[in-house]
Protein backbone atom coordinates (compact mmCIF):
# COMPACT_ATOMS: atom_id res chain seq x y z
CA UNK A 1 0.00 0.00 0.00
CA UNK A 2 1.38 3.17 -0.70
CA UNK A 3 1.68 6.02 1.47
CA UNK A 4 -1.42 8.09 0.38
CA UNK A 5 -3.25 5.00 0.54
CA UNK A 6 -2.34 4.22 4.10
CA UNK A 7 -3.04 8.17 5.08
CA UNK A 8 -6.17 7.57 3.76
CA UNK A 9 -7.05 3.88 5.43
CA UNK A 10 -5.59 5.57 9.30
CA UNK A 11 -8.20 8.94 8.87
CA UNK A 12 -10.65 5.94 8.82
CA UNK A 13 -9.62 4.93 11.46
CA UNK A 14 -7.25 1.89 10.64
CA UNK A 15 -5.03 1.37 13.18
CA UNK A 16 -2.76 -1.08 11.09
CA UNK A 17 -2.01 1.74 8.61
CA UNK A 18 -1.14 4.03 10.87
CA UNK A 19 1.29 1.57 12.50
CA UNK A 20 3.07 1.56 8.94
CA UNK A 21 3.45 5.16 8.93
CA UNK A 22 4.44 5.28 12.59
CA UNK A 23 6.91 2.78 11.03
CA UNK A 24 7.70 4.64 8.17
CA UNK A 25 8.71 8.25 10.26
CA UNK A 26 9.71 6.71 13.30
CA UNK A 27 13.61 7.37 12.27
CA UNK A 28 12.88 10.78 11.57
CA UNK A 29 10.96 11.85 14.46
CA UNK A 30 13.10 10.15 16.90
CA UNK A 31 16.13 11.84 15.33
CA UNK A 32 14.27 15.47 15.14
CA UNK A 33 13.31 14.79 19.24
CA UNK A 34 16.83 13.44 20.07
CA UNK A 35 18.59 16.18 18.65
CA UNK A 36 15.89 18.93 20.33
CA UNK A 37 16.21 16.90 23.65
CA UNK A 38 20.00 16.06 24.01
CA UNK A 39 18.62 12.91 25.99
CA UNK A 40 17.54 9.33 24.74
CA UNK A 41 14.73 8.42 27.01
CA UNK A 42 13.10 11.64 26.64
CA UNK A 43 13.49 11.50 23.27
CA UNK A 44 11.84 8.18 23.02
CA UNK A 45 8.92 9.65 25.09
CA UNK A 46 7.96 12.23 23.13
CA UNK A 47 8.25 10.50 19.93
CA UNK A 48 5.73 8.04 21.27
CA UNK A 49 3.62 10.82 22.65
CA UNK A 50 3.85 12.29 19.17
CA UNK A 51 1.98 9.60 17.88
CA UNK A 52 -0.71 8.93 19.69
CA UNK A 53 -1.36 12.62 19.91
CA UNK A 54 -1.25 11.96 15.83
CA UNK A 55 -3.91 9.65 15.84
CA UNK A 56 -6.16 10.98 18.11
CA UNK A 57 -5.88 14.03 15.81
CA UNK A 58 -6.23 12.49 12.46
CA UNK A 59 -9.71 13.96 12.45
CA UNK A 60 -7.35 17.82 11.93
CA UNK A 61 -5.57 16.71 9.49
CA UNK A 62 -6.13 18.55 6.48
CA UNK A 63 -3.81 16.51 3.54
CA UNK A 64 -1.21 17.79 2.58
CA UNK A 65 2.46 16.50 3.39
CA UNK A 66 1.74 14.11 5.89
CA UNK A 67 5.65 14.42 7.24
CA UNK A 68 5.44 17.25 8.06
CA UNK A 69 2.37 17.00 10.01
CA UNK A 70 3.76 14.44 11.75
CA UNK A 71 7.25 16.46 12.29
CA UNK A 72 5.00 19.63 13.87
CA UNK A 73 3.66 17.30 16.23
CA UNK A 74 7.05 16.06 16.97
CA UNK A 75 8.33 19.68 17.65
CA UNK A 76 5.23 21.03 19.76
CA UNK A 77 5.73 17.58 21.98
CA UNK A 78 9.56 18.97 22.31
CA UNK A 79 8.62 22.31 23.18
CA UNK A 80 6.39 20.92 25.83
CA UNK A 81 9.33 19.05 27.32
CA UNK A 82 11.35 21.81 27.11
CA UNK A 83 9.29 24.30 28.68
CA UNK A 84 8.85 22.00 31.56
CA UNK A 85 12.46 21.20 31.84
CA UNK A 86 13.17 24.64 32.21
CA UNK A 87 10.48 24.82 35.01
CA UNK A 88 12.88 22.21 37.22
CA UNK A 89 16.01 23.60 38.35
CA UNK A 90 17.35 20.29 38.84
CA UNK A 91 18.11 19.68 35.52
CA UNK A 92 19.29 21.59 32.48
CA UNK A 93 19.56 21.01 28.61
CA UNK A 94 23.56 21.87 29.03
CA UNK A 95 23.52 18.37 31.30
CA UNK A 96 21.79 16.74 28.90
CA UNK A 97 24.11 17.89 26.23
CA UNK A 98 27.06 16.63 27.31
CA UNK A 99 25.75 13.35 28.59
CA UNK A 100 28.29 11.34 26.91
CA UNK A 101 26.77 7.83 27.54
CA UNK A 102 23.28 8.84 25.52
CA UNK A 103 25.49 10.02 22.62
CA UNK A 104 27.41 7.02 22.59
CA UNK A 105 24.08 5.10 21.20
CA UNK A 106 24.10 7.39 18.34
CA UNK A 107 26.66 5.54 16.48
CA UNK A 108 25.48 2.61 14.21
CA UNK A 109 27.24 -0.54 16.17
CA UNK A 110 28.24 -1.83 12.68
CA UNK A 111 30.97 0.86 12.09
CA UNK A 112 34.50 -0.53 12.76
CA UNK A 113 35.35 0.85 16.38
CA UNK A 114 37.97 3.78 15.25
CA UNK A 115 35.06 5.20 13.19
CA UNK A 116 32.69 5.09 16.28
CA UNK A 117 34.81 6.47 18.76
CA UNK A 118 35.52 9.56 16.20
CA UNK A 119 32.17 10.01 15.10
CA UNK A 120 30.76 9.64 19.05
CA UNK A 121 33.58 12.35 19.43
CA UNK A 122 31.67 14.38 16.84
CA UNK A 123 27.67 13.94 17.99
CA UNK A 124 28.95 14.73 20.97
CA UNK A 125 30.34 17.96 20.10
CA UNK A 126 27.37 18.89 17.88
CA UNK A 127 25.05 18.24 20.42
CA UNK A 128 26.56 20.76 23.06
CA UNK A 129 26.58 23.64 19.72
CA UNK A 130 22.71 22.63 18.87
CA UNK A 131 21.78 22.53 23.14
CA UNK A 132 22.85 26.97 23.37
CA UNK A 133 20.53 27.37 20.35
CA UNK A 134 16.63 29.18 20.76
CA UNK A 135 14.62 26.25 20.51
CA UNK A 136 13.32 27.61 16.99
CA UNK A 137 16.80 28.29 15.38
CA UNK A 138 17.21 24.37 16.87
CA UNK A 139 14.58 23.09 15.08
CA UNK A 140 15.48 24.74 11.55
CA UNK A 141 18.76 23.67 12.07
CA UNK A 142 17.76 20.29 12.69
CA UNK A 143 15.56 19.63 10.38
CA UNK A 144 17.61 21.44 7.09
CA UNK A 145 20.99 20.20 8.01
CA UNK A 146 20.84 16.92 9.38
CA UNK A 147 17.59 15.67 8.22
CA UNK A 148 17.93 17.41 4.95
CA UNK A 149 14.37 19.07 4.35
CA UNK A 150 13.58 21.83 1.88
CA UNK A 151 12.72 25.73 3.12
CA UNK A 152 9.33 25.12 2.11
CA UNK A 153 8.85 21.61 4.16
CA UNK A 154 10.32 23.62 7.05
CA UNK A 155 7.90 26.16 6.82
CA UNK A 156 4.72 23.85 6.42
CA UNK A 157 6.31 22.23 9.91
CA UNK A 158 6.69 25.36 11.99
CA UNK A 159 4.40 27.42 10.49
CA UNK A 160 6.26 30.14 9.26
CA UNK A 161 7.57 31.87 6.33
CA UNK A 162 10.39 31.16 3.63
CA UNK A 163 12.42 34.58 4.67
CA UNK A 164 11.66 33.08 8.67
CA UNK A 165 13.49 29.90 8.06
CA UNK A 166 16.15 31.66 5.98
CA UNK A 167 17.40 34.18 8.75
CA UNK A 168 16.62 31.52 11.49
CA UNK A 169 18.77 28.89 9.77
CA UNK A 170 21.57 31.64 9.00
CA UNK A 171 21.34 32.92 12.45
CA UNK A 172 21.67 29.49 14.21
CA UNK A 173 24.55 28.24 11.16
CA UNK A 174 26.29 31.24 12.48
CA UNK A 175 26.06 30.35 16.32
CA UNK A 176 27.02 26.62 15.56
CA UNK A 177 29.59 27.78 13.29
CA UNK A 178 31.36 29.90 16.00
CA UNK A 179 30.85 27.33 18.34
CA UNK A 180 32.86 24.79 16.44
CA UNK A 181 35.57 27.03 15.38
CA UNK A 182 36.38 27.93 19.40
CA UNK A 183 36.21 24.56 19.77
CA UNK A 184 37.85 22.53 17.35
CA UNK A 185 40.59 21.04 20.06
CA UNK A 186 37.13 18.99 20.89
CA UNK A 187 36.28 17.40 17.28
CA UNK A 188 38.60 14.45 15.87
CA UNK A 189 40.94 15.84 13.59
CA UNK A 190 39.18 14.37 10.17
CA UNK A 191 36.21 16.68 11.31
CA UNK A 192 38.31 20.59 11.68
CA UNK A 193 38.80 22.73 9.87
CA UNK A 194 41.36 22.22 6.99
CA UNK A 195 43.34 24.98 6.46
CA UNK A 196 42.86 25.34 2.93
CA UNK A 197 42.33 29.00 0.85
CA UNK A 198 38.89 27.74 -1.71
CA UNK A 199 36.47 30.32 -1.65
CA UNK B 1 15.68 48.12 -1.97
CA UNK B 2 18.79 46.30 -2.36
CA UNK B 3 19.84 42.93 -0.22
CA UNK B 4 23.60 44.26 -0.66
CA UNK B 5 23.01 47.43 0.23
CA UNK B 6 23.12 47.69 3.90
CA UNK B 7 26.16 45.70 4.02
CA UNK B 8 29.67 47.07 3.99
CA UNK B 9 30.52 42.98 3.54
CA UNK B 10 28.18 39.78 2.85
CA UNK B 11 25.99 39.31 5.55
CA UNK B 12 25.56 35.13 7.09
CA UNK B 13 21.97 35.15 6.05
CA UNK B 14 22.93 35.76 2.30
CA UNK B 15 25.81 33.40 2.30
CA UNK B 16 23.77 30.41 3.82
CA UNK B 17 21.27 31.39 1.47
CA UNK B 18 23.84 31.21 -1.43
CA UNK B 19 25.44 28.07 -0.16
CA UNK B 20 21.70 26.15 -0.55
CA UNK B 21 21.79 27.35 -3.87
CA UNK B 22 18.56 30.00 -2.80
CA UNK B 23 19.62 32.66 -5.07
CA UNK B 24 18.88 34.03 -8.09
CA UNK B 25 21.21 34.18 -10.63
CA UNK B 26 21.91 37.73 -10.63
CA UNK B 27 22.42 37.03 -6.63
CA UNK B 28 24.45 34.79 -7.58
CA UNK B 29 26.87 36.27 -9.34
CA UNK B 30 27.03 38.92 -7.10
CA UNK B 31 27.75 37.38 -4.09
CA UNK B 32 30.69 35.42 -6.27
CA UNK B 33 32.16 38.48 -7.41
CA UNK B 34 32.29 40.30 -4.15
CA UNK B 35 33.74 36.82 -2.54
CA UNK B 36 36.66 37.27 -5.17
CA UNK B 37 37.51 40.39 -3.76
CA UNK B 38 36.85 40.02 -0.06
CA UNK B 39 39.14 37.52 1.78
CA UNK B 40 37.23 38.27 4.80
CA UNK B 41 33.47 37.21 3.37
CA UNK B 42 35.32 33.98 1.54
CA UNK B 43 36.67 32.80 4.94
CA UNK B 44 32.96 33.07 6.52
CA UNK B 45 31.56 30.88 3.32
CA UNK B 46 34.47 28.46 3.68
CA UNK B 47 33.53 28.12 7.11
CA UNK B 48 30.09 28.16 7.06
CA UNK B 49 30.04 25.44 4.60
CA UNK B 50 32.37 23.63 6.77
CA UNK B 51 29.56 23.90 9.57
CA UNK B 52 27.01 22.69 7.16
CA UNK B 53 29.12 19.53 6.32
CA UNK B 54 29.43 18.54 10.10
CA UNK B 55 26.51 18.77 10.77
CA UNK B 56 25.53 16.57 8.03
CA UNK B 57 28.09 14.10 9.44
CA UNK B 58 26.30 13.94 12.51
CA UNK B 59 25.73 10.12 13.46
CA UNK B 60 22.05 9.19 13.35
CA UNK B 61 20.52 7.95 16.35
CA UNK B 62 19.09 4.85 16.08
CA UNK B 63 15.83 3.91 17.17
CA UNK B 64 15.62 2.14 20.11
CA UNK B 65 12.48 0.25 20.29
CA UNK B 66 9.10 0.48 17.67
CA UNK B 67 6.71 3.64 18.16
CA UNK B 68 3.59 1.68 16.65
CA UNK B 69 0.58 2.01 18.73
CA UNK B 70 -1.32 -1.18 20.55
CA UNK B 71 -5.07 -1.32 20.03
CA UNK B 72 -5.20 -0.22 24.10
CA UNK B 73 -3.41 3.15 23.36
CA UNK B 74 -5.82 3.96 20.74
CA UNK B 75 -8.76 2.95 22.17
CA UNK B 76 -8.74 5.28 24.93
CA UNK B 77 -10.99 8.47 24.82
CA UNK B 78 -10.43 10.54 21.72
CA UNK B 79 -11.19 13.92 21.15
CA UNK B 80 -13.85 14.35 18.16
CA UNK B 81 -11.95 16.09 15.49
CA UNK B 82 -13.41 19.45 13.67
CA UNK B 83 -15.62 18.50 11.27
CA UNK B 84 -13.79 17.98 7.85
CA UNK B 85 -15.83 20.67 5.94
CA UNK B 86 -14.57 23.22 8.86
CA UNK B 87 -11.63 24.51 7.43
CA UNK B 88 -9.52 27.01 9.24
CA UNK B 89 -9.70 29.66 5.92
CA UNK B 90 -13.53 29.70 6.64
CA UNK B 91 -12.88 31.20 10.31
CA UNK B 92 -10.70 33.57 9.02
CA UNK B 93 -12.86 34.85 6.06
CA UNK B 94 -15.74 34.84 8.52
CA UNK B 95 -13.82 36.74 11.53
CA UNK B 96 -12.71 39.40 8.52
CA UNK B 97 -16.41 39.66 7.32
CA UNK B 98 -17.30 40.91 10.87
CA UNK B 99 -14.20 43.10 11.46
CA UNK B 100 -15.35 44.56 7.97
CA UNK B 101 -18.49 45.13 9.32
CA UNK B 102 -17.35 46.61 12.88
CA UNK B 103 -15.68 48.83 11.21
CA UNK B 104 -18.38 49.86 8.67
CA UNK B 105 -20.58 49.95 12.45
CA UNK B 106 -18.33 52.69 14.03
CA UNK B 107 -17.87 54.66 11.06
CA UNK B 108 -21.00 54.65 9.92
CA UNK B 109 -22.07 55.70 13.40
CA UNK B 110 -19.52 58.50 13.75
CA UNK B 111 -19.36 59.75 10.42
CA UNK B 112 -23.46 59.83 8.86
CA UNK B 113 -25.39 62.64 9.60
CA UNK B 114 -27.50 62.58 13.02
CA UNK B 115 -24.19 60.89 14.65
CA UNK B 116 -22.92 62.58 17.85
CA UNK B 117 -24.98 64.53 20.45
CA UNK B 118 -27.54 66.49 18.80
CA UNK B 119 -26.09 69.64 17.85
CA UNK B 120 -28.20 72.93 15.80
CA UNK B 121 -26.99 75.46 13.84
CA UNK B 122 -25.56 77.60 17.01
CA UNK B 123 -24.90 75.22 20.05
CA UNK B 124 -26.30 72.70 21.54
CA UNK B 125 -30.14 72.32 22.47
CA UNK B 126 -31.07 71.11 25.88
CA UNK B 127 -33.32 68.35 26.64
CA UNK B 128 -35.88 71.70 27.68
CA UNK B 129 -35.57 73.91 24.82
CA UNK B 130 -35.68 70.56 22.79
CA UNK B 131 -39.08 69.36 24.63
CA UNK B 132 -41.07 72.81 24.52
CA UNK B 133 -39.98 73.06 21.05
CA UNK B 134 -41.77 70.17 20.33
CA UNK B 135 -44.91 70.78 22.06
CA UNK B 136 -45.66 74.34 20.07
CA UNK B 137 -45.11 72.92 16.70
CA UNK B 138 -48.68 70.17 17.39
CA UNK B 139 -48.45 66.41 17.71
CA UNK B 140 -47.28 65.38 14.44
CA UNK B 141 -43.91 66.52 14.97
CA UNK B 142 -44.35 65.24 18.78
CA UNK B 143 -44.99 62.12 17.64
CA UNK B 144 -41.52 62.14 15.06
CA UNK B 145 -39.72 63.39 17.97
CA UNK B 146 -40.79 60.63 20.00
CA UNK B 147 -39.73 58.06 17.37
CA UNK B 148 -36.39 59.48 16.40
CA UNK B 149 -34.00 57.81 18.68
CA UNK B 150 -32.97 59.16 22.11
CA UNK B 151 -29.96 60.52 23.44
CA UNK B 152 -26.44 60.33 21.45
CA UNK B 153 -27.90 58.87 18.24
CA UNK B 154 -25.58 56.73 16.07
CA UNK B 155 -26.36 57.55 12.05
CA UNK B 156 -27.57 53.98 11.21
CA UNK B 157 -30.32 54.50 13.71
CA UNK B 158 -28.94 52.66 17.20
CA UNK B 159 -28.85 54.22 20.29
CA UNK B 160 -25.49 54.54 22.16
CA UNK B 161 -25.70 51.79 24.33
CA UNK B 162 -27.26 49.48 21.62
CA UNK B 163 -24.21 50.45 19.33
CA UNK B 164 -21.45 49.57 21.72
CA UNK B 165 -22.78 46.57 22.74
CA UNK B 166 -23.58 45.35 19.00
CA UNK B 167 -19.43 46.45 18.59
CA UNK B 168 -18.29 44.53 21.45
CA UNK B 169 -20.50 41.22 20.36
CA UNK B 170 -18.39 41.55 17.13
CA UNK B 171 -15.32 42.26 18.36
CA UNK B 172 -15.47 39.19 20.76
CA UNK B 173 -16.77 37.02 17.84
CA UNK B 174 -13.74 38.17 15.88
CA UNK B 175 -10.98 37.04 18.19
CA UNK B 176 -13.33 33.66 19.12
CA UNK B 177 -12.79 32.85 15.42
CA UNK B 178 -8.85 34.12 15.08
CA UNK B 179 -8.42 31.49 18.06
CA UNK B 180 -10.60 28.79 16.76
CA UNK B 181 -8.68 29.30 13.40
CA UNK B 182 -5.26 29.20 15.37
CA UNK B 183 -6.14 25.81 17.11
CA UNK B 184 -7.26 24.59 14.06
CA UNK B 185 -3.91 24.59 12.55
CA UNK B 186 -2.40 23.90 15.37
CA UNK B 187 -2.58 19.71 15.80
CA UNK B 188 -1.39 19.08 19.18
Amino acid sequence: MDEQALIQAACRGDLAAFNQLVLLYQGMAYNLAFRMLGDTEAAADATQEAFIKAYRNLGQYRGGAFRAWVLRIVTNVCYDHLRNLRRRPASSLEDMAVDAEHVGELVDPAEAPSDYALRQELGRVIQQAIARLPSPQRTVLILSDIEGLSYEEIAEVMQTSLGTVKSRLSRARAKVRDYLMEHQELLPGRYRLQDDHEP
Amino acid sequence: MSIFRPNPSLSDELLSAYLDGRLSHEQRRRVEERLAADPEAARRLRELRYTVQTLRAAPRAPVPRAFTLREAAAQRPRRRGWPAWLQPVHLRGAAAALAMALVLLLVGSLALPGSGPAVDQGGPVTAQEDASAVSAKGPAVQEAAELAPTSPADGLGLAQPTLWAVAATLGVAVVVLLLLAWRMDRPV
